[in-house]
């Protein structure tokens, strides 16, 4: 027998703290009835102004307000929902247990079914808030602090394909922006520095471009960034900077979005729906995207971006993950612990890293 | 001391012999300088030495601190301060609940105003050549 479910979603792992709730009809509509991050304004005006970034690792401090908020908007009762999902990791752990007892404590008092949930499995099944993509499908998580091609091929089920031997993407980004003198997080930022730039200026490095598959690996690309860096004088050597790195970004992209795909062809050879769907912070970057839909078109790939406010931390996600967990008859797991290392594929193979040799 | 890449390892090997539970390695230097390259041989080595397959180690600036558990009672700590703003800060990421219960490696270490006791010290330079550093180690408390 089919019914409406509704989770309640809980998200603490890093920096935001965000709550969600997420309803799939019975007739397998999917719908966000609530998606509050602490980062919004709304929950600011009840602070009397901006919570200062790191201060907000104190999640204890507004988890009850930020579920609170997601209960009120969603417009439903805290009786009608019919589990509780929590993000269990990876992240850090004073953080994560913050989000792990309040939901544990919420799903006890109702009585009603517990997932300690992946953080990486809810970027990785996003897609499906907005639209449903077939199973399996190629995903892209690029963020601040992950960077990986992963075979999704279904529920619980994740090869990793590659990953970054060292920083993360976004962590590239942010910290190409400091040396620019742009204050962290200033990621973004390069976009709109690049436009202003020549993007042939500088001759930057794509390490480990050609070799190790769609492995990445971009620390030496923020050093080379800050050799180059000694030599600015102008704020027009800025721009030309911050346009040739991202010119660089989007060159090893390229290659390693065309190494993925190939990849995955590999392990799926008989698939017909070709999809990839790329998540994280980083794909609000206009160049990428673009750079990522022509590979993945030329190698007749459908590319799904989901919007923004789910690209980046949100508690949907996790409400999502949890949700399709228990339709796949996942046992609930009230006694599980905090996870702060918690890889989506056990099983990937380990990598040697930062610019030794592969 | 000037040190090439491929330095590193001894390096690395030479330290990864001093430090024990409880012990503090503080990482100082510019972007760029090689603190997770340096602690990621590190931790490395700690493996290595213990008779285990070392993890895959990436940059803790995002999520602050990584920890990787080497065996029973044995885990190392690596964090990232660069994100952090005040001594508060410090207190949320439980900086001090585990410090000598395990092995901890700290890169931007400059925020701590009190410095743990048994720790090694290592300051990273950008030379003038792209593949060298300076590298200066010192040693205080029970790792001398």
């Amino acid at each position: 027998m089919k019914k409406d479910l509704i989770f309640l979603g809980i998200e603490t792992s890093c920096d935001e703290t965000a709550a969600a709730l997420v309803k799939k009809s019975k007739n397998g509509k999917v719908k966000i009835l609530s998606n509050v991050v602490s980062s919004q304004e709304i929950v600011h005006k009840k602070f009397g102004g901006v919570v200062p970034e790191l201060a907000a690792r104190a999640h204890s401090e507004k988890i009850d307000l930020i579920i609170k908020e997601a209960i009120k908007k969603s417009k439903v009762s805290i009786h009608q929902i019919d589990g509780v999902a929590c993000t269990a990791g990876p992240g850090l752990l004073i953080c994560l247990m913050v989000g792990m007892t309040a939901g544990k404590t919420i799903a006890s008092a109702l009585k009603k079914p517990f997932f300690g949930t992946n953080h990486l499995e809810g970027h990785a099944l996003t897609m499906g808030l907005i639209r449903p993509v077939k199973f399996p499908y190629l995903l892209l998580l690029i963020s601040g602090g992950h960077s990986q091609f992963l075979s999704v091929e279904g529920v619980g089920k994740y090869k990793r394909l590659g990953t970054t031997i060292d920083d993360a993407l976004g962590e590239a980004f942010d910290k190409t922006a400091k040396i620019l003198g742009i204050e962290f997080p200033g990621g973004p930022k390069i976009e709109t520095f690049a436009k202003f730039g020549n993007e042939n200026s500088f001759d930057l490095p794509k390490p480990i471009l050609h070799k190790s598959g769609c492995n990445m690996s971009y620390a030496g690309l923020k050093t080379a960034v800050l050799h180059a860096s000694k030599n600015i004088k102008s704020k027009q050597d800025k721009y030309d900077l911050a346009a040739s790195f991202q010119k660089t970004i989007n060159e090893i992209l390229k290659v390693k979005c065309a190494k993925a795909i190939e990849m995955f062809l590999e392990k799926h050879k008989k698939i017909k729906n070709k999809n990839f769907v790329v998540a994280g912070g980083v794909a609000s970057n206009q160049s990428i995207r673009k750079t990522i839909k022509q590979v993945s078109s030329t190698l007749k790939f459908n590319t799904h971006f989901p919007p923004l406010n789910l690209c980046t931390d949100n508690a949907a996600m996790i409400a999502w993950a949890g949700l399709q967990n228990y339709e796949a008859g996942k046992k609930p797991n009230l006694k599980i612990i905090s996870q702060p290392r918690w890889p989506l594929d056990q099983k990937a193979p380990f990598m040697k890293g930062a610019g030794l040799i592969l | 001391m000037r040190c090439a890449l491929k330095d590193l390892k001894t390096l690395s090997y030479t330290i990864s012999k001093k430090v024990k539970i409880g012990h503090t390695i503080y990482l100082k230097g510019d972007l760029g300088t090689g603190k997770t390259t340096l602690s990621k041989l590190i931790i490395s080595e700690i493996f290595k030495k213990n008779k285990k397959r070392s993890p895959q180690v990436t940059s803790p600036t995002f999520n602050i601190v990584q920890y990787y558990p080497v065996k029973n009672k044995l885990i190392i700590a690596h964090y990232d301060l660069y994100r952090l703003k005040s001594k508060l800060d410090l207190e949320n990421i439980g900086l001090f609940e585990l410090e000598d219960k395990i092995i901890n490696i700290i890169e931007w270490p400059e925020l701590i105003k009190k410095k743990n006791t048994n720790r090694i010290e290592i300051s990273l330079k950008h030379t003038k050549l792209k593949n060298e550093r300076d590298i200066k180690i010192k040693y205080f408390g029970k790792t001398k």
